[in-house]
């Protein structure tokens, strides 16, 4: 049944997408249908998250693609115009990735994977602030009064203790 | 018939809890240095919170329930059960206040994960979690493997018998040395040697493979402390699939099974005894046990062309087994892939792994490599026994760092907790059935939980139901106290209730 189910949902995919480009898909769709996506032509759009690795001429990146992330192998030629990775400051730049989709690369010891043939920045990232809260503050605040307050009241009535 | 506690009873346990919330709310400092040098204010502001509410509630206990009492037996086990809830109770506030979770249902979840080294995680938009939250989500870990209590015993207890008490409340009822409180600082101290010896490897292997020098450091030593403390927590969303890189498993497979391996074998190569680990029946069962899962697994595998070489199934198949084995949960890859891809048997497979779990008195979980020894080693006493003349003596001998003659006494508590540890991952697999999960995830996701494994095949989201999140906290909580300190604490409460007027033993 899951099989039919991931053909009827490549079939329709397939019909509003232009197969020159592949299939667009997200990564949650790629992981919990590995199977009927393996060894296909796909587009998938997401934030570049964490770290670009290099490994030689190649590099990997990993991106989120809302609900999961997916490593993506490419040439370091491709990722140069890759300014922003998402990390607790960032947001990263999204990427659309052209690639084949592995469920479980032979080159790469089996993992699930993508190894892209085109990488072009789809939206670029920014950094995110984050303001303290006012009433954490005046909570924190609170809370060291009160403990100081406890701490000190059991010092004194230890010290008096008759 | 049940002695009610008195109210010097409650007491003492009240007042020693007071004191381990104290010691937990001084970890804080921890994460809250990370804060301050990352320039995570808003995150510094949490912690700050979390310290002093913990300390406050430590002070007030203590001074409110004033004791001079040494524990006795169901007292430090009561409190040693407590603490491990008020501990779950304070490490979500942090989590909680990061917005990182849906709920402080959610939060609890993941503290209670994390102290009890499981490893099975409802945060959200892991990938963008500031530096100090993942230094706490990893303390955690690193924490609970050693045993909150051992913490206390380390620096706040003094060596009485109600320290032991509380130390065998952790599911560690063998002393290492002969004084539990060296036995607590050795197991500190062994601790800290491999995060150094591992951090290191895993910071340098990181740097190799294209990581930022801070950043691989920071993702070695977190690594390190989910590995060795068999917890399962990672940086990233995609657990080590992260990383990409055959060396970086390697030494996690290293770090997973050291930390698998009871702390006494660990005293025992300390001091030079290698043969040991040829003769101790709990390595034997590992041995064995990690062998003959992988094999079958393997022809799982194989038989429907999982993987494409055997590479690939070394660092699938071989990963997640021992990942499962060792109770610790780091995955190579994604949830879903195992009720989709593995097939049946290779499935059983890594929830029997997941079962059997670890040894005693290590940062491993489920029933423990030694159980099975013993109850093995009394299956075959018996059948001998059958076998025999009526009149024949029938002994069996056990090594586990002496020579040990296998008593009644022995197999019955062994079987004890094994019955307890069957009849958890079975009722964890019913809620689940009961909420509409599909059979073999249900047991695969109450094995894991219960077992303070981690690895999933998807249920664990925050999207499930309350009642499961609940019993997942409850099956993980048994799980790494191992029962009896629960099964007391429960005692005390009926006893409370019902029991006959005296002082508790």
């Amino acid at each position: 049944m899951k099989i039919i189910y991931s053909l009827l949902l490549i079939g329709s995919l397939l019909i509003v997408n232009s197969p020159a480009h592949g299939v667009t898909v997200s990564c949650n769709q790629l992981v919990n249908n590995a199977p009927a996506f393996d060894n296909q032509k796909v587009e998938v759009i997401g934030e570049v998250i964490g770290d670009i690795m290099v490994r030689g001429d190649y590099a990997w990146i990993n991106i989120n693609g809302g609900l999961r992330s997916i490593g993506v192998w490419a040439t370091k030629n491709m990722l140069n115009d890759i300014k922003l990775i998402g990390d607790y400051n960032h947001i990263g730049d999204r990427v659309k990735v052209t690639g084949t989709f592995h469920r479980a690369c032979p080159e790469h010891g089996g993992d699930l994977d993508i190894h892209a043939e085109t990488i072009t920045i789809a939206q670029t990232g920014y950094k995110v602030e984050h303001p303290i809260d006012g009433w954490k503050l005046s909570l924190a605040m609170i809370l060291l009064a009160i403990t100081l307050g406890v701490y000190l009241l059991f010092v004194l009535l230890k010290r008096f203790k008759p | 018939m049940l002695l009610r506690p008195t109210n010097e009873d409650l007491r003492t346990i009240a007042y020693y809890l007071g004191r381990l919330t104290v010691a937990l709310g001084f970890i804080f400092i921890i994460p809250l240095v990370t804060a301050l040098i990352f320039q995570e204010w808003d995150q510094a502001i949490n912690f700050l919170i979390s310290m002093l509410i913990s300390i406050l509630i430590g002070l007030l206990l203590q001074k409110v329930f004033p004791s001079t009492h040494d524990m006795n037996w169901s007292q430090g086990l009561a409190v040693t059960s407590l603490a491990w809830l008020i501990a779950m109770f304070l490490g979500a506030i942090p989590l909680y206040l990061s917005h990182h979770y849906v709920s402080y249902l959610d939060a609890c979840f993941d503290a209670m994960s994390g102290f009890a080294t499981t490893g099975l995680a409802l945060i959200q938009d892991l990938d963008h979690a500031a530096v100090s939250l993942n230094m706490w989500r990893h303390l955690m870990m690193f924490l609970g493997g050693q045993g909150i209590v051992v913490i206390a015993l380390t620096f706040l207890v003094k060596g009485t018998a109600g320290a032991y008490r509380m130390y065998v409340g952790e599911a560690r009822e063998e002393k290492v040395l002969p004084n539990v409180i060296q036995t607590a600082r050795f197991i500190w101290f062994i601790s800290f040697v491999y995060l150094a010896i591992g951090g290191s490897l895993l910071t340098l292997i990181g740097f190799l493979e294209g990581m930022p020098f801070v950043r691989s450091l920071l993702h070695g030593m977190w690594i390190f402390m989910a590995a060795f403390d068999t917890g399962g927590f990672s940086p990233q969303s995609q657990s080590i699939l992260y990383y990409h890189s055959l060396p970086y498993e390697l030494v996690t497979i290293v770090l997973m099974i050291l930390g698998t391996i009871n702390f006494s074998l660990h005293y025992a190569l300390w001091s030079r005894n290698f043969k040991e680990v040829f003769k101790n029946i709990e390595t034997r069962t590992l041995f064995i046990s990690i062998s003959t899962l992988f094999v079958i697994t393997l022809v799982g595998l194989t038989q429907l062309a999982v993987y494409p070489n055997w590479l690939a199934v070394f660092r699938k198949g071989f990963y997640q087994i021992i990942s499962a084995h060792s109770g610790t949960g780091f995955m190579t890859i994604y949830a879903p892939q195992f009720p989709n891809e593995w097939g049946g048997l290779a499935l059983l497979m890594a929830i029997l792994a997941m079962g059997f779990g670890g040894s005693a008195c290590s940062t491993a979980g489920g029933i423990k490599a030694l159980r099975i020894g013993i109850f093995y080693k009394a299956l075959i006493q018996d059948i001998k026994r059958i076998m025999s003349p009526g009149t024949a003596l029938v002994l069996a001998k056990m090594h586990h760092i002496k020579d040990i003659l296998l008593e009644d006494r022995l197999v019955r508590s062994a079987f004890v907790i094994l019955i307890s540890y069957i009849v958890t991952y079975f009722a964890g697999t019913i809620i689940g059935l009961y909420y509409g999960y599909p059979l073999n995830e249900s047991l695969f996701e109450s094995v894991s939980a219960a077992a303070n494994v981690g690895l999933s095949t998807g249920i664990t989201d925050a999207a499930m139901p309350a009642g499961l999140k609940v019993t997942y906290i409850i099956q993980m909580w048994l799980g790494r106290l191992e029962f009896i300190s629960i099964f007391i604490l429960v005692g005390l409460f009926v006893a409370r209730i019902s029991g006959a007027q005296g002082r508790s033993k």
